[in-house]
């Protein structure tokens, strides 16, 4: 080849890479304007702030878009409602890339250089471990919203500015354990194996034994595992009564609900899954989740006129049904800005003494904030209903949304003071 | 430029050590306007890419696994302090300090194991895929020994450093300010160390290793030998970042010694410059701005990270630096022909 064609072929490099980096520049100008909603201007005063921070990138970005969407449907409604302190509420988004290093970096940057009142969000008990530490050292409030383990919580870690949206593992796992023994005797458990799923797996195996229910075996699969069949057999092997999923979430619930159908598991058995989410469901297909029994802590077609409300309002904004994730940022929010109005300050403890002695419902049943931060709410219990049962004969893309997302066969609700853990066991006596 | 040309930038005080008080400037100035855990964390990753770059920049050996250093060092100093503060390592609260090198010491003996499992394989791309195989085993280890490093939760909650001057005062590091500051203090002998490491004979021959192994041997060198100490000097750096990344943020956790970091270490020592003192100073920095930067604006900062990396490898080999150098060069030269 000669010299001169060598150096056109490298220039040509040279001027698709810089096209490229132009191209993806114009495609990040035009996602700026789509991070956040428009926030009215106001002559009452600047803007009031506040931080959005979960893992916007990474394994799990699909549940932090819905964290993102309830988030940014909260800000919305409170600004039409007219605002906070009759100043608009102004959200700062961050990815945290579901690092707790980062996240801590990012927070940083909120408080000191935007001066945020507030940070909402984060998925995941490590960030929500190194942040809760970071906001006790600088006292600002912060709300969780995500699954927090009996650890964050107790009286000697938690920060007093930290409130946990959702329910905990051991509300999760407790409740799990005393329905599934109304259901059967015999109980085969699996469990992720990492810190967190053995504590899913521990307070299901000592609600169920205390219930009169037995464990004949118990599994423990790697996280991120995508082959449970070996795991399955030795369950069927045992021959239990049920099979309990306890603590797997994301794409390992999905491949292991998948996975059992695949050996019909629940033509034989009860199954349970104790941490599903209908992004999930839908994700894993209406043939994994068939008759399981699961545990939501939202489900959209719960029989509640604030529900109602908070579904048709997502609906219109996203043209989807919401998802566990979306309710969290969506109420803590909505909640602060809440309290911030009636204390009539954005001052940490005036918000504070007002949001500890709150009752609000916005979205699925009363709720309100326990002397640990945890956010008591009511608890459901749902199971999967039939691929014929949905699709009644037709296509899926010939089912209209609201049947299509009408996959859970409500069945109980539980109030969370009987799950979630007491006082002396989080060392608050 | 060659990979052999001395580097010298127009301004003199680059040209030597005293380069180094300008870094130091930039460290006590930058806390002031940009937020602190920025400057904190590029404090702590250029000392992390120092010793990854002891290995790539000066030997040539590239290690895809180098965070598992940096995350040993994190996790042997948060278990002492953890175990101090239970009292289960019965010291007062004024002896905590001496997480900070015992976490070093640990990275270091973590990166005689890992040389010496490395380099049974021989140097070049076997001994790099042994690298990933022995942070993935790291990591592995700290996620499955949970009742001791916390599992996916990591270690947090540490109690912060005190220092008691006989009755003169009790300095508290509970603050992140004080404990920013504290950490440049042990920083800034560490830069010079390195600085003196790489501008010494030791630092001449790993550049011969890099430029022509087999006549360094034919020249009575232990080739082998060299590329150790350089392995356990580059996990001893990987420490000191490590430890005072616990001191300023008090905890620890697997983001440190994940696959992910590792590759970051490379980003950043590419980035700025890889085979000399300032190149990992000037990578850290700009890959920390950049990523901050680009995810205030997009959920593909990604694209413009991984973009600019690709840019700077293909078409500015000597990364930031080496821009610099030509900018310098060009410079100069115009100047002596006026």
């Amino acid at each position: 080849m000669s010299e001169e064609k060598k150096v056109s072929r490298r220039k040509w490099i040279k001027y698709a890479g810089a096209g490229v980096v132009l191209a993806a520049a114009a495609g990040a100008g035009y996602y700026v304007t789509q991070q956040r909603p428009t926030v009215p201007t106001s002559t009452k005063g600047p803007p009031v702030k506040i931080g959005v921070m979960m893992g916007l990138t990474g394994p799990y970005s699909g549940n932090c878009k819905k964290m993102l969407d309830g988030a940014n449907l909260a800000t919305k409604q409170v600004n039409e409602a007219g605002g906070v302190l009759d100043r608009p509420l102004e959200p700062y988004v961050r990815d945290d890339e579901l690092n707790p290093g980062v996240a801590v970096r990012r927070a940083t940057e909120l408080i000191e250089t935007v001066k945020i009142e507030a940070l909402f969000g984060t998925l995941g008990t490590h960030i929500v471990h190194a942040l809760n530490d970071y906001m006790k050292k600088i006292g600002k409030m912060y709300f969780a919203c995500c699954i927090p383990v009996v650890l964050t919580k107790k009286k000697d870690t938690r920060s007093p500015y930290t409130y946990f949206m959702l329910p905990s593992s051991a509300a999760i796992s407790r409740s799990g354990g005393e329905y599934c023994s109304t259901l059967a005797k015999k109980w085969y458990l699996m469990y992720p194996d990492y810190s967190g799923g053995v504590e899913f797996f521990t307070y299901f195996k000592e609600r169920l034994e205390e219930k009169g229910g037995e464990v004949i075996g118990t599994d423990a699969a790697p996280l991120g595992a995508t082959d449970f069949s070996p795991f399955i057999t030795r369950a069927l092997a045992a021959k239990p009564e049920g099979l309990a999923w306890c603590g797997q979430l994301g794409t390992d619930l999905q491949n292991a609900l998948k996975q059992s159908q695949g050996f019909k598991v629940t033509e034989k058995m009860y199954v349970f899954s104790g941490n599903n989410t209908l992004t999930d469901s839908m994700a894993a297909g209406l043939d994994a989740i068939k008759n399981v029994y699961t545990f939501m802590d939202f489900y959209w077609k719960l029989p509640r006129e604030p529900t109602g409300k908070y579904v048709q309002a997502y609906l219109a904004e996203y043209g989807e049904y919401p998802d566990t994730y979306s309710i969290g940022t969506y109420t803590a929010i909505r909640a602060w800005a809440d309290a911030v109005n009636k204390a009539g300050t954005t001052d940490t403890e005036a918000v504070k003494k007002v949001i500890d002695q709150m009752t609000f419902d916005w979205c699925k049943g009363p709720q309100y904030f326990r002397w640990d931060g945890q956010c008591m709410q009511d608890l459901f219990f749902v199971k999967g209903k039939t691929p014929e049962a949905v699709l009644k004969g037709r296509k899926t893309e010939e089912v209209p949304a609201e049947e299509r997302f009408d996959i859970f066969e409500f069945i109980k609700e539980i109030k969370s003071e009987v799950a979630e853990p007491t006082a002396k066991e989080e060392g608050y006596e | 430029m060659s990979d052999t040309e001395t580097t010298e930038l127009s301004v003199k005080w680059f040209r030597s050590w005293q380069g180094l008080f300008v870094v130091i400037a930039f460290f006590l100035i930058a806390p002031f306007f940009l937020p602190l855990s920025i400057v904190s964390d590029v404090m702590v990753f250029t000392m992390a890419v120092m010793g990854f770059d002891l290995l790539y920049g000066y030997t040539g050996f590239l290690s895809f696994g180098h965070s598992a250093y940096f995350g040993v060092g994190t996790y042997a100093t948060a278990i002492f302090l953890q175990s101090a503060m239970f009292k289960q390592i019965p010291i007062p609260d004024t002896w905590f300090w001496l997480a900070i090198p015992v976490g070093i010491v640990i990275a270091a003996a973590a990166g005689w194991l890992g040389g010496f499992l490395t380099f049974r394989a021989r140097a070049g791309v076997y001994g790099t895929f042994v690298t990933i195989a022995i942070q993935f085993s790291f990591w592995w280890a700290m996620l499955k020994w949970y009742w001791v490093t916390g599992g996916e939760n990591g270690i947090v909650n540490l109690p912060f450093l005190v220092f008691e001057i006989p009755g003169l005062a009790t300095i508290s590091l509970q603050d992140m300010h004080s404990a920013y500051f504290f950490n440049l203090l042990v920083a800034i002998p560490v830069f010079f160390v390195a600085y003196r490491i790489v501008h010494s004979p030791f630092g001449l021959i790993l550049r011969s290793i890099r430029e022509n192994e087999e006549r360094v041997a034919f020249l009575g060198y232990d080739v082998h030998r060299y590329r150790m100490y350089s392995f356990i000097l580059s996990a001893f750096l990987c420490g000191v970042g490590g430890a005072l990344y616990v001191i300023y943020y008090r905890f620890t956790g697997l983001h440190t010694i994940d696959w992910l970091s590792s590759g970051d270490l490379v980003i950043m020592s590419v980035l700025g410059g890889s085979g000399v003192y300032w190149g990992p100073i000037i990578g850290s920095f700009l890959f920390i701005m950049i990523k901050d930067y680009f995810s205030l604006y997009t959920w593909f900062w990604r694209l413009f990270v991984g973009g600019t990396a690709i840019i700077v490898i293909l078409f500015f080999r000597h990364g930031v630096w080496g821009i610099l150098e030509k900018v310098s060069r060009a410079t100069r030269i115009r100047r002596e022909e006026s």
